[in-house]
């Protein structure tokens, strides 16, 4: 296995009137070829500022202030804006939530995808043409000869969203941000976005980080869970065993609120409370006004456990003996 | 795209027909102009001939019926005051109006946009705020104030320009044009400048705003994360997605710009529609105040319809819509 | 913990970040009191024709007439004291923006609530109208009015009103139509409330801030508007010149180099315009939730 990208202690801070936000405070991963990482957790969990800093893309007043981001050996933390975006679309790439929103109503899918080839390699009009041919049949539409002379609004919301895949296709990127990717749609093509998603990702060994609230999609997809509160990381660990055994209240709390996991005519358990406010953070752990094993030790920070190829940030982590009561 | 432009040239129908009836009545129920056109020394059978001549005994419904007929025919009657056919008093007029108009209009939008995109491209930058000041100056400054400032210093301070008058002009066609001789723009630069300001701290503030709001859309993200060069993000992306408001807003502005014509012809003597309507106003010239309005609700319905026109052919999604 | 604070004191608190827009809000507040006391701080009442002589028209800056006292800004083609014409004028000026503006909040608020509650046909005609009014610029129609009305104040804050009352009439109709269709006033119609009640005490509050915004520009549009009719001559009679009608007055002997009978009415006007626009921009930047961050 070969890492692609890894992300060390990475702080993206934003310097308000009110104060400053920490929207990603510390974040640690790694994504290795062809790997597909979830990254879940409540909105304004910073886990799109987490994606947006990857790509060197944090908005004003936003500024990544620490940590460290090595896409394919670079060091990308501290580079020059041009050669920021000379990796942007080569190297890693990014699709967003709404493609109704992505895709410029304006301009024609070709001209849209052709800026985007020219935007990182010189070739003839008919070569880039070829290429954009290529890669939206590769993601699924039909007829792509006649299509790419058409508008956004002429495609629906699914293929509009398999366009801006293809686009992010384009330069066989190394790594895809995906930002709720199929939020959007509907869920039978929620399904097929995901499974052809899963293919692409085996075939073209590019890695994916699956950005999502929704813990069932990411799951059905990631081989690995990367869970977010607060702009903290809380929990990592393979899907499977942490879908199976959660060592963080926080994350139990997003299994139990999953309809598939709760038996039928059983209600579905919510997490009590609403995500705080990065402005007004408690001291010590992030999650303790709303967790149920809230106790004294929980006004410190916890810090971070590693064990078995997982890791978690609480000060008494379920399903160890003694910890739960 | 014949339907939807059919369409459009109904309603375009309706609303001149409002138009008239509103302006028709607007202007004929109020004030006498019998009093004006005829000389009080005048004997009763001048005044009654003269009543009689200008059809002013007969019931209001039809005089405005009379009034449409003549109208749709091209007739808009005689001035009282000039005592010619007010079309050609109009039309001699108008060509001194438009190039005034053109001229600032597309200075100011040229200007305006570049100068907004910038402000709104790096709102914090000082270049910006001054941008900006400029705009809020240019906003909040009665148009009459910058034309007297402009007179005071380039005209008898200066002494560069003059201050007032069409200057030397070129005929075209049989039309006379100012801007094509050194001596006529020379005349034409103070009004225009007068005029293009209000529409250009408009057209910042549209541009300006505009950009702020389509930087931070998921467009123009998705762009900068596919690594497309910012240049072409502005010139692609941005310009054409602003391109939408900025028509509109030119489109009006064109007739707006007009009606403010009125206020800068008068102060650099420019001979123009909008002198020319000042002038009637003040006498109660009603032929002349009702083709004038007339003339410029067509004119706005005409603009309205370019802009819509245009509107289509920049987006494809109306396209479709009135296909 | 944040201190819980009254809608107004953090608002207050909020304007005041700006600098600029308090120094601007002091400008207005001070322009206001001199021209609502300027009979008590002027040097000269500048209507007395009896104390006006024609032998010190036109002075300059600093000229000691026959009044006794030094005309600081000069006189004008009458010979009055300009200072106290300007201070004269500016309370005119301010009289006819402050009373057309009302009266066109008012009348525009009510069209557009009217339009937006009792909705069907009546809507569709009422925001026709305004739409199309809309199309057509204020200037002209204030300018067609002020022609056929004739002289006088009523004269020209009907031309005013008549030319602004759209604006109000839109920007109610749209705040309006939008807090119709929440909840909450689906609830309050259906309580035993009468719906006038319901349209008075739920939707307008909502209403205000967008309205408080068009307010203050419209109040400044419509001293500005006023100074072009009055300085195209068709605004007040010359007996009470406003600022706009001093600057008119002024204008032919500008170009003979006596520019102050022009310029400094004109400074006072911008000053008032400008500094009532950047209470007014700094009003509606905080109402605008979508700059709020």
């Amino acid at each position: 296995m070969t890492a692609v990208l890894e992300v060390r202690d990475l702080r993206t801070e934003f310097n308000t009137r009110a104060g400053v936000i920490r929207a990603v405070d510390g974040v640690s991963f790694t994504l290795n070829r062809g790997e597909i990482l979830g990254l879940v957790g409540e909105s304004g969990s910073g886990k799109s500022v987490t994606g947006f800093s990857l790509l060197g893309l944090v908005d004003q007043p936003g500024r990544i202030s620490g940590g460290s981001i090595r896409l394919n050996g670079t060091e990308l933390v501290g580079l020059p804006e041009s050669e920021l975006r000379d990796r942007r679309g080569r190297e890693i790439a990014m699709i967003f939530q709404d493609p109704i929103a992505t895709l410029n109503p304006l301009l024609t899918i070709r001209k849209q995808m052709m800026m985007a080839v020219a935007a990182h390699s010189r070739m003839t009009a008919k070569a880039a043409e070829a290429r954009c041919i290529e890669v939206l049949q590769r993601v699924g539409i039909p007829d792509p000869v006649a299509r790419i002379k058409g508008y956004p609004h002429e495609f629906s919301g699914g293929m509009r969203q398999r366009v801006a895949i293809a686009i992010a296709l384009l330069h066989d990127p190394a790594v895809i941000v995906a930002d709720e990717p199929t939020t959007a749609l509907d869920v039978s093509i929620q399904a097929q976005i995901l499974h052809e998603m899963r293919s692409l990702a085996a075939e073209t060994g590019t890695a994916m980080i699956w950005i999502s609230h929704d813990l069932a999609t990411v799951s059905s997809l990631a081989k690995r869970l990367l869970v977010m509160y607060a702009g903290k990381v809380v929990e990592e660990g393979a899907t499977a065993t942490v879908l199976r055994d959660p060592r963080h209240p926080y994350t139990r709390g997003l299994i139990t609120s999953l309809p598939a996991i709760a038996s039928p005519g059983e209600d579905l358990l919510q997490i009590p409370g609403t995500t705080p406010s990065f402005l007004s953070l408690p001291p010590g752990c992030p999650f303790a006004p709303r967790c149920d094993f809230v106790e004294s030790s929980c006004e410190k920070m916890p810090e971070i456990t590693l064990e078995n190829e997982r890791m978690w940030r609480c000060h008494h982590p379920l399903g160890l003996s003694g910890a739960e009561r | 795209m014949l339907g939807f432009v059919i369409q459009r040239l109904l309603q375009a129908a309706v609303v001149m027909a409002v138009m008239s009836a509103v302006v028709f009545v607007g202007v004929y129920a109020i004030g006498n102009p019998i009093e004006i056109i005829i000389p009080p020394e005048a004997t009763q059978e001048i005044r009654e001939a003269t009543i009689k001549r200008f059809g002013l005994d007969l019931p209001l419904w039809e005089q405005y019926f009379i009034f449409v007929t003549n109208l749709l025919q091209g007739d808009f009657g005689r001035s009282f005051i000039y005592n010619v056919p007010v079309l050609e008093l109009i039309a001699g007029r108008l060509p001194a109006t438009l190039e005034l108009v053109l001229i600032s209009v597309v200075t100011a939008t040229l200007l305006g946009v570049g100068l907004g995109v910038y402000a709104g491209y790096r709102p914090d930058s000082w270049i910006a705020r001054g941008i900006m000041a400029i705009s809020v100056l240019g906003f909040s400054v009665p148009s009459f104030w910058v034309g007297l400032i402009l007179i005071l210093i380039f005209a008898v301070n200066l002494g560069w320009l003059p201050a007032g008058g069409r200057g030397e002009v070129v005929s075209i066609l049989g039309v006379n044009w100012s801007f094509l001789t050194p001596d006529g723009l020379s005349h034409i630069f103070l009004p225009a400048l007068n005029l293009a300001f209000f529409k250009l701290a408009m057209m910042i503030r549209l541009a300006r705003a505009g950009t702020r709001e389509i930087m931070l859309t998921d467009t123009i993200k998705f762009a900068r994360a596919a690594g497309i060069p910012e240049r072409q993000i502005l010139l692609q992306h941005l310009l054409k997605l602003i391109s939408i408001p900025i028509i509109t807003v030119f489109g009006l502005e064109l007739g707006s710009t007009l009606a403010f014509a009125v206020v800068t012809e008068t102060i650099f003597s420019w001979p123009g529609v909008g002198k020319l309507i000042i002038d009637s106003i003040t006498v109660l010239d009603r032929p002349v105040m009702v083709a004038y309005l007339i003339l410029t609700a067509l004119l706005f319905v005409l603009i309205n319809l370019t802009v819509d026109l245009v509107f289509a052919v920049i987006d494809p999604r109306i396209r479709a819509r009135g296909a | 913990m944040i201190e819980q604070q009254s809608p107004l004191r953090q608002f207050w608190s909020e304007f005041q970040e700006n600098r600029l827009a308090v120094l601007a809000l002091f400008v207005v507040i001070v322009l206001a009191l001199l021209a609502f006391f300027a009979p008590y701080v002027v040097p000269q009442n500048p209507y007395d024709l009896e104390n006006l002589s024609l032998l010190d028209a036109r002075r300059p800056p600093g000229f000691v007439g026959s009044g006794g006292y030094s005309h600081l800004l000069g006189t004008d083609p009458q010979g009055r004291d300009l200072l106290s014409a300007i201070l004269y004028g500016l309370r005119i000026s301010i009289l006819i923006g402050l009373a057309a503006g009302v009266v066109a909040l008012a009348l525009g608020t009510s069209v557009g609530i009217a339009a937006a509650y009792v909705g069907g046909r009546v809507e569709t005609v009422l925001m026709r109208i305004i739409d199309l009014q809309l199309s057509f610029p204020a200037i002209l129609l204030a300018l067609v009015l002020v022609a056929l009305l004739g002289q006088g104040k009523g004269q020209l804050i009907t031309a005013l009103v008549a030319a602004q009352y759209a604006y109000f009439a839109r920007t109610a109709y749209g705040a309006a139509k939008g807090e119709r269709r929440k909840d909450y006033i689906e609830a309050a119609l259906a309580t035993p409330l009468s719906g006038r009640q319901v349209a008075f005490r739920h939707i307008l509050p909502n209403c205000l801030p967008p309205l408080i915004v068009v307010a203050t520009v419209q109040i400044a549009n419509a001293i500005s508007l006023e100074a072009t009719l009055s300085f195209l001559g068709l605004g007040l009679p010359v007996t009470e010149p406003s600022l706009g009608m001093l600057i008119s007055n002024g204008f032919p002997y500008m170009m003979s180099g006596r520019y102050w009978i022009s310029v400094y009415p004109g400074i006072a006007l911008i000053i008032l315009i400008v500094a009532i626009n950047m209470v007014g921009d700094q009003i509606r930047d905080q109402f605008n939730p979508r700059l709020r961050k």
